[in-house]
């Protein structure tokens, strides 16, 4: 089997494109969830924003150019699994990687979900948000109808989801004036609001990490990791969902403006960040009482993104006993009284205005437009994998798969694994170790085909096993941590036992100290290399990459079977 | 030696072949491209070292480390992809084996 050269796709329209190749990127995910990471990590949150920065860059400079120049992409079957299928004439490397296609795409799917979920808590009813299930499913129905036919129906559920997500950020910028943009008068203000909390003793200054603090300083090691695992991971996701077989065919050009396009939001985000930080700042400047909370910090601390004095508990007596314990001198709730999940933070702070609240219903239609399209492109791949002769799949099937995949992710979803950034993270990381090796080996003259079988799996099994071996036990609502998976039986008992003492310890020093301790133990039992499972891509791509490039030396070397064979002489 | 041929070399690229013809199509842009990233890893990740002392500096009040860290960088790295973008040669958007025409399809 050889590449074979064919005609060019019929251009379409340009910006449409891109706009797909935008959302390949998971926009409203990237704007709530990575929001969500900067306002309550600070500075560190940054990490993801770079990453997605890099991935974008990548994609533009560097695979965008290589996937125009291969002649798979203007064929019938255009697809990531169908190119690593020819291109290593062996149809078990396009399952292989079909496999992982679904496997990352669902994870992002669970993501976009969990987003969604948060976002419906904060702008519709808030039971909304214990209904997960039932959201996805009848989101499935609607996604089974937009993928019933290869029709342009994709396109437009893509462009829909980015262009909600730039008119959210036009109503904000609108609101808090363009300044705010670039953060210019954001930052001085949250210092001042945070050098007011502590002079009315509203933060304490021991733990209080200012907004603006260093950022690389701490775990350089996980900070670098994440950025570059992400970076090659969400553009191997985004080349992969951008030439997917319901895709419109995209050029280099195409696919760099798209990407282009996303990069104009991401610049935005820390300053998105900046501005939902200075509104929640404010809220407690202002005086917060327990028994009189805005009803939308209710509805959130209900539905489970955020933690008031303790707890999740919606009933009113409750939270006023609980806060009764622990709020500051005047009857006044302190900042860390509240304790904000990264996918409830931006919401809690958009739904303080009424541009926040129209942003905020944007962004939960850009959400269910960026799910639907995920849901498309994964059944679209189970399509390809489960009749690869090119036969259409009946309706009444991808109806079946849609609904199985939204209620898979739901379903996972609804068991808060993650936040969805650490979510966005695993999926990326996923996809780096399973595809990345293999798809920029395809560009190297004579691959070993026998290596690239083992290092897809390889790879990918890799990056899974760090994932799910560092199972993640919540120390409470919010604080997650890597803990017991890969640990010997004693240090599991010694975890269990310091869990249960923590837990009945009230907050502070002591509770803190436990907790570091537990951390301590995690670290030293799960990482791998001093790794966390955040950053797991990384391992999986490097021994991927090794896989591949010692086997196709090897097999050149010893002129053994599985080198791919030279591409013909042109004519 | 023209780093773009080096790299070429190695990959193993035949000119005139089918997929390599597209390949070729590329290797003009490879010293850009590589120095490109370069550049981004410089100021995606060497930048965000030094944003502790430049936070010393503050424009408006706004802490110059912090805001090289968290738009400063994205914006360079936007401009650097721009710039690439409109400089790429029609050929290595789209070889001439695959177009057929000789030229690109999507300018």
């Amino acid at each position: 089997m050889t590449l074979e050269s064919v005609p060019p796709p019929s251009s379409g329209n340009d910006w449409l494109r891109a706009a797909n190749t935008a959302t390949s990127f998971t926009s409203a995910t990237l704007l709530v969830g990575i929001t969500g990471a900067i306002i309550t990590q600070g500075h560190d949150g940054l990490a993801f924003t770079l990453g997605i920065a890099g991935a974008v860059f990548l994609l533009a400079t560097v695979l965008a150019p290589l996937l125009a120049a291969t002649p798979v992409l203007t064929s019938p079957d255009r697809s990531l699994p169908a190119l690593l299928a020819r291109r290593y004439v062996s149809p078990a490397a396009g399952h292989m990687a079909s496999a992982v296609l679904v496997l990352a795409l669902t994870g992002l799917l669970t993501a976009e979900i969990t987003v969604l979920s948060t976002a419906a808590s904060s702008v519709i009813v808030w039971w909304l948000s214990t209904r997960v299930v039932a959201v996805a499913l009848a989101a499935a129905v609607i996604a089974a109808l937009a993928v019933k036919t290869k029709s342009p129906t994709g396109i437009w559920i893509a462009a829909g989801s980015i262009l909600a997500v730039l008119a959210a950020l036009a109503v904000l910028s609108g609101h808090d004036g363009f300044g705010a943009l670039i953060s210019l008068p954001t930052i001085p203000d949250i210092s001042a609001l945070e050098q007011g909390l502590i002079t009315k003793h509203l933060a304490d200054p021991a733990t209080y990490k200012p907004y603006a603090s260093a950022f690389l300083r701490t775990d350089r090691l996980n900070t670098l990791a994440l950025i570059t695992g992400l970076s090659i991971g969400m553009a191997t996701l985004a080349c992969a969902r951008t030439i997917g077989l319901n895709s419109p065919p995209q050029s280099a050009r195409s696919r760099s403006r798209g990407a282009l396009l996303l990069m104009g939001v991401i610049i935005f985000i820390p300053a998105l960040a900046a501005c939902a930080r200075r509104t929640l700042l404010a809220l407690f400047a202002d005086g917060l009482k327990a028994d009189g909370l805005p009803y939308w910090l209710n509805a959130l601390q209900t539905s489970g993104a955020i933690q008031i004095c303790g707890t999740t508990s919606g009933d009113h007596a409750a939270l006023v006993k609980a806060c009764g314990k622990s709020v500051g001198p005047l009857g006044l709730m302190r900042w860390h009284d509240v304790t904000f999940a990264p996918d409830g933070a931006l919401f809690s702070a958009l739904a303080a205005t009424p541009s926040g609240t129209i942003a905020a219903v944007l962004l939960v239609i850009a959400g269910g437009l960026a799910a639907l399209w995920t849901a498309r492109q994964i059944v679209t791949t189970i399509a390809d994998l489960v009749s690869p002769s090119g036969a259409a799949t009946s309706t009444g099937a991808q109806i079946v798969i849609v609904a199985a995949v939204f209620a898979a992710a739901g379903l996972f979803g609804a068991t808060h694994p993650a936040p969805s950034a650490t979510l966005l993270a695993w999926s990326a990381s996923f996809a780096a170790a399973g595809l990345a090796p293999a798809l920029l080996a395809a560009f190297v003259r004579r691959p070993s085909r026998i290596a690239a079988l083992i290092a897809i799996p390889f790879g990918a099994i890799t990056a899974l096993t760090l994932i799910l071996s560092a199972r993640y036990v919540p120390l409470d609502a919010f604080a997650f941590s890597s803990a017991v998976g890969g640990a010997p039986p004693v240090v599991i008992r010694k975890m269990g036992a310091l869990l249960q003492t923590m837990v009945a310890l009230p907050e502070g020093p002591d509770r803190e100290a436990i907790a570091t301790q537990i951390e301590s133990l995690a670290r030293d039992n799960v990482s791998w290399f001093g790794l966390k499972p955040l950053a797991s891509g990384v391992i999986g791509l490097a021994l991927g990459a090794l896989v591949i490039i010692a086997g196709s030396a090897a097999a050149v070397f010893i002129k053994a079977g599985g080198v791919t064979p030279k591409p013909p002489p042109k004519p | 030696m023209n780093l773009a041929n080096v790299l070429g070399k190695s990959l193993g690229i035949a000119p005139g072949t089918a997929l390599e013809s597209g390949i070729e199509g590329m290797r003009s842009n490879v010293s850009r491209t590589m120095t490109a990233c370069c550049v981004w890893a410089t100021l995606g990740l060497g930048m965000q070292a030094f944003a502790e002392t430049l936070n010393g500096l503050r424009p408006g009040g706004l802490p110059l480390g912090y805001w090289v860290s968290a738009q400063g960088t994205t914006l360079l790295l936007a401009a650097i992809a721009a710039g690439l973008i409109l400089g790429l040669k029609p050929g290595s958007a789209q070889p001439a084996s695959v177009s057929g025409k000789g030229g690109s399809h999507d300018a």
